[in-house]
Parts: C-alpha cells; structure tokens; sequence
C-alpha cells in the first residue's frame, strides 16, 4: 500500500513542481520576438525615423500609455514571417512592423497565431493586424488595407530536365500546390487559371510547400503552383529547378486591418512612406534577396 | 540553421510541450476523478449535466474545443482574450482529457465487487474510508493499462497546440521545416515524442509494477 | 438476548422475500438456518447485519432497539451515527470471503480495527497475529489473499470478522464456495468457537455439522419458518412435511 501512496505523491510533486515551473515558460514565446526588435537600421534611419517619431508625438494627442501594436502574423510564411537561423521570430514583415514600432514609439507585439483561424483572432483583437505576406487580389473587400509593399506573382516550377516548358505541357501532369495559398485559390478560381487546372492530371493539395517540394525532388509530383517568392526561396541552394517563363496570374501583398480601424491604418500607411523615404525600407528589404526585387515602395 | 541551434530552438519547444502535458495530467486526472463521482450523484440534474458534459467533449474534436475556449469569451460575451491563450489551451486540454480518464474512472469503479463495498460496510467503514482505503487503490491498479494508453496519445496530442499557436515543439518543427526547407525537423520532434513516451512508457510501467504486489 | 428480530418484512420489487419472520438468539448460543435456495436464508442475514434494510417489524441489539415499525408502518432506522454502534455489535463472513485483494492477511484484520474502532496498532496487531494463530495461519500473516487457497482465505475472513470483536458472529454460507475437501478446514475452526461459547448464526447446508454443533436448527422456506428446535429434534423427527421434504434430499 505504501508504494502505492508513493507513486501518487510524486506524481502530485510533479504536478506541482510543473505547475510553479510552467509559469514562467509561458512566457517565452512573447520575448523570442525581442531580440530581433533591438536590430537596429542604420543610424540615418534611426535618427530620421526619431525625428519622425517626435513629430508625430506633437500632433498625436497626448498618450498616456504606450500604444501596444500587436502584429499578427504565421510563422510558416518565410521569408516574410518565420523563424530565423537564429531560431528567433523574423522576416521581412516582423522586420518592416518592428521599424514602424520603433518609428512611432510604439510597443512591438508578435502575435504568431494559426493561418486558419486568422480572421477570428484579427475580429478578436489579440491583433491589430494581420502582416504576413497577405495577399490583397480576391480579398479586397473583405479588409481594410494598407498600401501594398509588395508584389508577387503565380509561376510553376518544375525540374529542369522535365520537358515541361509551357503551360500547356502540363496537361495530364500532377500538379502540387500549398492549401490556403493564393495560388491554390487562382487555380481552383473561375475567373483565374480553373481552366488550366482541369487540364492537369491531378492536383495535390499540401499542408506545405516543403512537403510539396520533396515530392517533386521525389518525382511524385511533375510540378508545383506557387508564388514566386516562396518559390524562390525554396530552390534557394538548389540547381535543378526552374519556373516556367509564363506566368499564372499576379498578386499584390498588403496589411489587412480590421474595417472601420482606419486611423490605424492611415498611420501604418504614413510610416511605410517615411520608411521609404529614410531608406530603412530599402535596407531591410536586402536582407531579404529572394523578394528583394519583388518590393514595390522603393 | 545550424544544428545545434535548430536542437536548442526544438528543445525549448520541447519544453513547452512537456508543460502542456504535465499541467494537463496535474489537472484532468483528479478532475476526472470528481467527474467520475458526480456522474453517480444522487441528484439528477447533476447526473445529467455530467453525462452531457462527457458526451460533448467526447464528441467534438479537441481542436473545435481549443478554438471555444480561446475565442469563446469574445465571440460570447465581448472579453478581451489577451493573454488568454495559454489558460485557453491548458483549460481546453485538462476539459477534455477529464472527461475521457472520468470514463475510465467509472469503468474501474463499476469493475469493483460489490462484496468489497458489503465487507467494508459490516466492518463500519465510512463511506469515504471506503472509498479511499479499499476501493479507489484496485481501481487505480485495474485501469492502470487504460491511463496508460491516454497518457501517451496525450503526449502526441499536445501538438494540437498548434491550433492557438503556442509554439510548442510540433508547431516549431512546422515553421522551422518552412524556413529552412528542409524535413529535418520533423525527424528532430518525432525522436522528442519518441523519447518522451519512452519516459512515460517506464514510469507507467515502473507503477504498474508497483501495484503488481496483489491480484 | 443479543439479537431479536420481530415481525421481519422484507420485498424485492414486489416479490415478498420475508414473510413476518421472529426470530433471536441468546448469548453463546449457536444456531444453524437451513433450508432451499431462494427460502429467505441469506436475505435474513443481511437484514440482522444492516446490508438490507427491513420493509417492516424490529430490530433489537442487546435489547435496544436498531429499527422499528412507526405508525405509518414503514420501517424506521436509528440515526446513522448510531446504527454504526449497532453494526460493530455484529460480524459477518462471506460465501465469497469478501477479502481485501490488496492488503497483507495482517492488514485485512488490523485496517478495520485501527481506522474504524481507533484501537492502536500494537493492540491491533497482537490481537489478530492471536486470532491467525488460533485459525492455524500464523505463518500467512504476511501473505496476500490470492496467495492463500480458499479455505484458508475464509479463515483469514473469519478472524477479520472476530478481529472486530462482535458480540454475534453470522455466516452467510461459509463453505459453498470451496472445493469439498477444503470445506472441513473451516467447519473445523467454527466448531473451536463454539466450543468457546461464541454466539454464533450459521446459514449452511452441512447437515451433519448443523447437527453436531448448533444448539438450535432452523428451518426456512418461502421468507417464512417453518420449523426451529433442538437439532435431534428437526433432523430426526421433523415435525412439518416441508422439512421432510427437504431433509429427505440430503439424505441420499
């Protein structure tokens, strides 16, 4: 019987040494974001941005607390948002909220949450926006937007060797593309490339690219629809692949806030034109070679 | 990525996963317990409350029920649900797997003789002794293998976390396989999960071999 | 007296089980209940040791009353609290043993002492490794009940029932469960307590030891009594056809 009480009380110091334990690693995921909020621009930007921020402070009216900015977006969409080779919370988009942040004085919150259930934590308010290579094109009223920074476009990439040169190749051919990806929408979208699908052997719809993307190392797949930059970075490293010179369909990326929210937006829409102007927008943009090109403000 | 730094990454995700699971246990296993009783509760609305709770959280998946839990106070009753997700998620979990181990708590309980509860009442026991004192220890050592079994679909569950983004380690190995292309990680939370269970696998069997001293 | 049952009631859905049945018995007395299955026997037992409650008629211990018929003709039971004071007057040992599969043959006699009558272990200990000695399994003390055959699982039964110290021991059929050549170890250890004055009632269907140990034979059949009396008497002159009957069976 002893050991019976035995086994039970340390399940209970477990449980409660996990309990006091827990607290505080609750937490980490919050602060992972930081340190790559600290990397600064360079110093011109900073000072303008300063400048900047000071002048806005003047016509704002007076704070009491500092506006929390509360940045919603997916940790699966690299380069854009995504975890870095440091394994901390990155990419083009946290890069361009953070200096937005640093521009107005504000508090810079990653809110990573579930591409799924996107629209009920933006309705929820647990973010104030969702920046996470958002594409506008099909969406336009469903969001109030801020300016597009950024352009994409739809291609097909496949193995250099494949024969595959033309759309049109790809009649009886299996075609794989992301779920919840603006190229599986142009596919399956009347009015985009539906026509062009049925033609395809079979389209295999994946969680993600990656998968995706080993499937066509594999030759389980003979092509994959998606967007140029995703595609990019993926073949990044990689020397047999190509995109086929035609081009799906074009998209623009763009910050989708709440209808209604449009003081917040107008603000964002200032920044990212002081951001152009000062050069940060440019700066960050070049850590980032594979969408370099892509970025429309500059 | 290096290595290294994709390990230590994973294995802070690792140890946010190993928090869902223990605070999950910490508080559906005595929670099913209390299920387990009301369930057999002298009132009826009680009774009835009980089982509709069982049903529900039985019959939905635990993803819709993290989804509720996280977003219900808004959608519900306008609450801002600002560090919210994590209470969200442990609540979630602890109110599902309370309900299954209350299953397996009941099926234990029912297993028992009735001459167990005769003999403890001609020996005067109360019915609280009796409870904790003769029937609850053969119920703990009768449902040990069906724990178990929940124990470890529990460790593989926690990757449901993925649903309120809580980056435990399923939801890293995701993100970091997106940024670094690479299947890698998937291979790094599965030896995780792997020797997790493996740990749970012993210390469950080290119990049971504990209560094995009778039949 | 130390038990006295009166005008005993009792149904199961609808179907009357005991029919009006009187019934007590004096200290140190030993009486046996015979009589078919389905006659009221165990029924009756667990009425006197409070494991069912009487649909109507009196209960008394040493005199005092446990339960009684009120006005409305429902039976009533004393308080709770006090029906526990009753219950320590009575033991009782299973047909099935009723063991405790996970505690030592010691603890099964010292748990009940120690938690439910606040005797201290010592006392506890000593007093069962005496009663474990006299049922001759002194050397189980500290063996689990499914290590023990079935005759030496009812003997540690009976002296967790006698570790309680009652002042009335039952029976519900104390050898049924047994294989027949394990059956004598057992009537051999309620034959010493009788011997030793132990006020006892046993349901059996042993004739031969109801006959040679009991001071009394009674003998059910449909929830009532048809005939009681010396053993000498109801074995080898019963009076009623019914127990005849019955009797005529066993003498094959």
């Amino acid at each position: 019987m002893k050991k019976v009480y035995l086994a039970l009380a340390a399940g209970m110091v477990i449980g409660v040494a996990a309990l006091t334990g827990c607290s505080s690693e609750s937490s980490a995921p919050a602060t992972t974001a930081a340190p790559a909020a600290t990397e600064a621009p360079t110093e011109a930007a900073t000072e303008a941005a300063t400048e900047a921020a000071t002048e806005a402070a003047a016509e704002a009216p007076a704070e009491e607390e500092t506006f929390v900015f509360k940045h919603g977006f997916d940790l699966d969409y690299p380069p854009y948002s995504y975890i870095d080779d440091n394994g901390q919370t990155g990419g083009f988009d946290v890069e361009l909220a953070q200096a937005v942040c640093d521009y107005y004085g504000w508090e810079y919150e990653a809110v990573p949450f579930n591409w799924d259930a996107k629209d009920a934590e933006l309705n929820a308010g647990s973010c104030d926006c969702i920046w996470s290579g958002f594409t506008v094109n099909g969406r336009e009223d469903d969001y109030l937007w801020s300016k597009a920074y950024s352009d994409n476009t739809q291609l097909i990439m496949v193995k250099k060797d494949s024969g595959i040169e033309t759309l049109a190749d790809l009649e009886g051919k299996a075609v794989g593309v992301q779920t919840s990806t603006s190229a599986y929408d142009l596919l399956n979208d009347e009015e985009g490339q539906a026509a062009l699908c049925s033609t395809f052997g079979s389209l295999e719809v994946y969680e993600t690219y990656t998968i995706a993307f080993n499937d066509l190392k594999a030759g389980a797949i003979d092509a994959i629809a998606i967007d140029v930059t995703s595609g990019t970075f993926l073949m990044s490293g990689e020397e047999d692949y190509e995109f086929l010179d035609e081009e799906l369909g074009s998209e623009q990326y763009a910050i989708g806030f709440r209808k209604g929210d449009t003081e917040l937006c107008d603000k964002i829409n200032a920044a990212l034109d002081a951001l152009v102007a000062d050069g940060t927008y440019d700066a960050i943009g070049k850590k980032y070679p594979e969408i370099y090109d892509f970025l429309c403000l500059n | 990525m290096s290595l290294s730094t994709m390990l230590s990454t994973m294995a802070a995700g690792m140890l946010r996963t190993c928090g869902i699971f223990i605070l999950t246990l910490a508080g559906s296993l005595p929670l099913g317990m209390i299920v387990a009783l009301l369930r057999k509760s002298h009132f009826p609305v009680v009774r009835l409350l009980t089982r509709a709770y069982i049903s529900v959280i039985r019959g939905t998946p635990l993803m819709l029920q993290l989804l509720v839990w996280y977003f219900g106070p808004y959608y519900l009753f306008g609450l801002s649900i600002r560090g919210w997700r994590f209470p969200a998620l442990i609540i979630g979990f602890v109110l599902n797997y309370a309900a299954y181990f209350a299953e397996i708590y009941r099926g234990g309980i029912e297993s028992i003789p009735v001459g167990q509860y005769e003999a403890c009442e001609v020996l005067g026991y109360s019915k609280s002794q009796t409870f904790m004192r003769i029937i609850l220890p053969q119920v703990i050592k009768r449902i040990m293998p069906s724990v178990t079994n929940e124990v470890i679909t529990l460790v593989k569950d926690t990757s449901l976390a993925f649903t309120l983004a809580y980056q435990e380690v399923f939801s890293l190995a995701k993100q970091i396989s997106a940024s670094q292309t690479s299947f890698t990680p998937f291979v790094i939370a599965g030896v995780f999960y792997f020797l997790a269970n493996y740990v749970v696998a012993f210390v469950m069997e080290r119990i049971e071999k504990a209560l094995d001293y009778y039949r | 007296m130390i038990i006295e049952m009166k005008n005993i009631q009792k149904q199961f859905g609808g179907l009357e089980v005991l029919r009006d049945i009187s019934f007590g018995v004096d200290n140190g007395e030993v009486v046996s209940i015979i009589g078919p299955s389905g006659s009221g026997k165990s029924t009756l037992l667990r009425c006197a040791t409070f494991l069912e409650t009487i649909d109507g008629g009196e209960i008394l211990y040493m005199g005092e009353k446990a339960a009684h018929t009120d006005e409305s003709g429902k039976a009533v039971y004393v308080h709770h609290k006090d029906l526990r004071r009753f219950r320590s007057y009575c033991g009782l040992v299973f047909q099935q043993f009723n063991l405790f599969p996970h505690y030592s043959v010691l603890k099964n006699l010292t748990d009940a002492p120690i938690e439910v009558q606040h005797r201290s272990r010592e006392e506890a200990e000593e007093s069962a490794m005496e009663l474990l000695r006299k049922m001759g399994i002194a050397d189980k003390a500290k063996a689990y009940p499914y290590q023990l055959s079935g005759g030496q699982q009812q003997r540690v039964a009976i002296a967790r029932a006698l570790a309680m110290k009652p002042q009335i021991l039952f029976f519900d059929e104390p050898t049924s469960a047994l294989d027949p050549e394990l059956t004598g170890e057992v009537l051999k250890v309620i034959r010493q307590l009788a011997d030793e004055k132990m006020t006892m009632v046993v349901v059996t269907h042993e004739m031969p030891f109801a006959k040679a140990v009991s001071n009394r034979v009674i003998f059910m059949d449909g929830g009532v009594i048809v005939e009681q009396g010396d053993p000498r008497d109801v074995f080898d002159d019963p009076k009623e056809e019914r127990t005849k009957q019955f009797l005529r069976v066993f003498e094959r």
